[in-house]
């Protein structure tokens, strides 16, 4: 099973709020994973901050980087949306490794 | 009753007079105060805000704050514009016509210490004034959304009360700035109050300040059994703000407690502390840069990236679809 998350119509198209993709991580992103993949389409999206990016990709990459890996993509990024999400991986990695 | 001549310009190298100067008028309590406009000329965002937030906290106290002279200090126009009196709950009559919003600074917009709270359209706008345009691809709109977007998340999880928030741009040096105040329990308490292992018993606001300052450090990163089972916080906001206005040639200025903290271009970062016992309740934030120093805000992010050692791995490209 693949859910997908329209980034744009859930947050608009500046994501700033990182207690907001908390939440979401947690409340909606984390169950879809544990059923099967999960995309996020940022298509409409044109910014975004660390807070957010990280409250969400990072968290999420650093619970089980395998899985992670294995099961998490990211479509229709422009090159400032992919910055954000190398970013946050480098941490989830980092901190998946240390909990490890 | 207390009387204070408000000084005629503030700017990032005097700005820790007029904290010290208000925390005094913060420190005598209950006493009615008057603030005397008469000189006031010109007051970067982050004064006026300042300003804003302290008379805001006086009168939700019950403490009398007069104003003297304000209809005819030569900044009474601009601090209209800025809707400084309406927000201090003071109507005065407009006997001006308003710029059309988001040409060279916003008025000053509240920021809602909610859990959670979409401040999206307010940082929108105060963007907007920055980078001159509603380009949403625009590399200065996007820095500055960052900026502000980073700033008042801060603000909105940290400070527990209402802050204040406002942006300027000053075409004839090309220089955009930022302002954000609070009257919340600033850097030092927020560390104590939520068991950050960052706080040590002894610390006091300069050592907070300069924790706060450094990468993977917030007073709520530890927090992991939330609502969500982790924090949302990774405490690098403030680093990756200051790198950024380093490789730009801006300036970040903080001040919380009786501390506060200067970094202009890459040098060394200037501090101090507010003399006489002053203590600002609270915390005040200033942002500065150059538009013309913004050419590629997805180098610049890059840049700041790997300032933290964050850097991809070339296998991350399977990630994008």
């Amino acid at each position: 099973m693949k859910t997908i998350f329209p980034m744009e119509e859930r947050f608009g198209s500046f994501l700033s709020d990182g207690n907001l993709a908390n939440a979401f991580r947690f409340t909606e992103v984390e169950p879809a994973l544990a059923r099967g993949f999960v995309v996020f389409d940022f298509r409409g999206v044109t910014n975004m901050t660390s807070s957010f990016c990280n409250a969400l990709v990072a968290t999420l990459a650093a619970r089980d980087f395998n899985e992670f890996s294995a099961k998490v993509r990211f479509s229709n990024c422009d090159a400032l949306i992919q910055t954000f999400i190398r970013g946050a991986v480098a941490i989830g990695r980092r901190e998946a490794a240390e909990v490890a | 009753m207390l009387y204070f001549k408000l000084p005629a310009k503030v700017f990032e190298a005097n700005i820790p007079k007029l904290i010290c100067d208000l925390a005094q008028l913060d420190r005598d309590g209950s006493e009615a105060v008057t603030l005397d406009f008469l000189r006031v000329e010109y007051w970067i965002p982050a004064g006026v805000v300042l300003m804003c937030s302290m008379v805001k906290k006086w009168t939700e106290s019950g403490r009398e704050v007069s104003f003297k002279n304000h209809l005819m200090c030569a900044a009474c126009s601009y601090l209209q514009r800025m809707d400084f009196f309406d927000r201090v709950g003071m109507k005065l009559p407009e006997n001006f016509r308003r710029h059309a919003p988001g040409t060279s600074f916003v008025e000053i917009q509240q920021v809602f210490p909610a859990p959670m709270r979409y401040h999206d359209p307010m940082v929108r706008r105060l963007a907007e004034c920055l980078a001159g345009t509603q380009d949403r691809m625009d590399d200065v709109l996007r820095f500055s959304e960052y900026a502000l977007g980073e700033v008042v998340g801060n603000c909105q999880q940290h400070a527990e009360k209402p802050g204040f928030a406002s942006a300027q741009y000053v075409s004839s040096r090309d220089w955009a700035r930022i302002g954000i105040a609070d009257y919340g329990i600033g850097i030092l308490e927020s560390f104590k109050k939520h068991g950050s292992p960052h706080y040590s018993d002894g610390m006091d606001h300069s050592q907070a300040l300069d924790r706060a300052m450094k990468p993977w450090v917030s007073s709520k990163t530890h927090l992991v059994q939330g609502p969500y089972r982790s924090s949302p916080n990774k405490g690098i906001g403030l680093t990756m703000i200051r790198n950024m206005l380093a490789a730009t040639g801006g300036q970040l200025f903080l001040a919380s407690g009786n501390a506060w903290v200067r970094f202009e271009n890459d040098h060394e970062a200037e501090s101090g502390t507010l003399p006489g016992g002053a203590v600002l309740r609270g915390t005040v934030v200033s942002l500065g840069f150059a538009r013309s120093q913004v050419d590629n805000f997805r180098l610049i992010l890059s840049e700041a990236q790997q300032a933290l050692n964050l850097t991809p791995e070339p296998g991350d490209d399977m990630f994008f679809v």
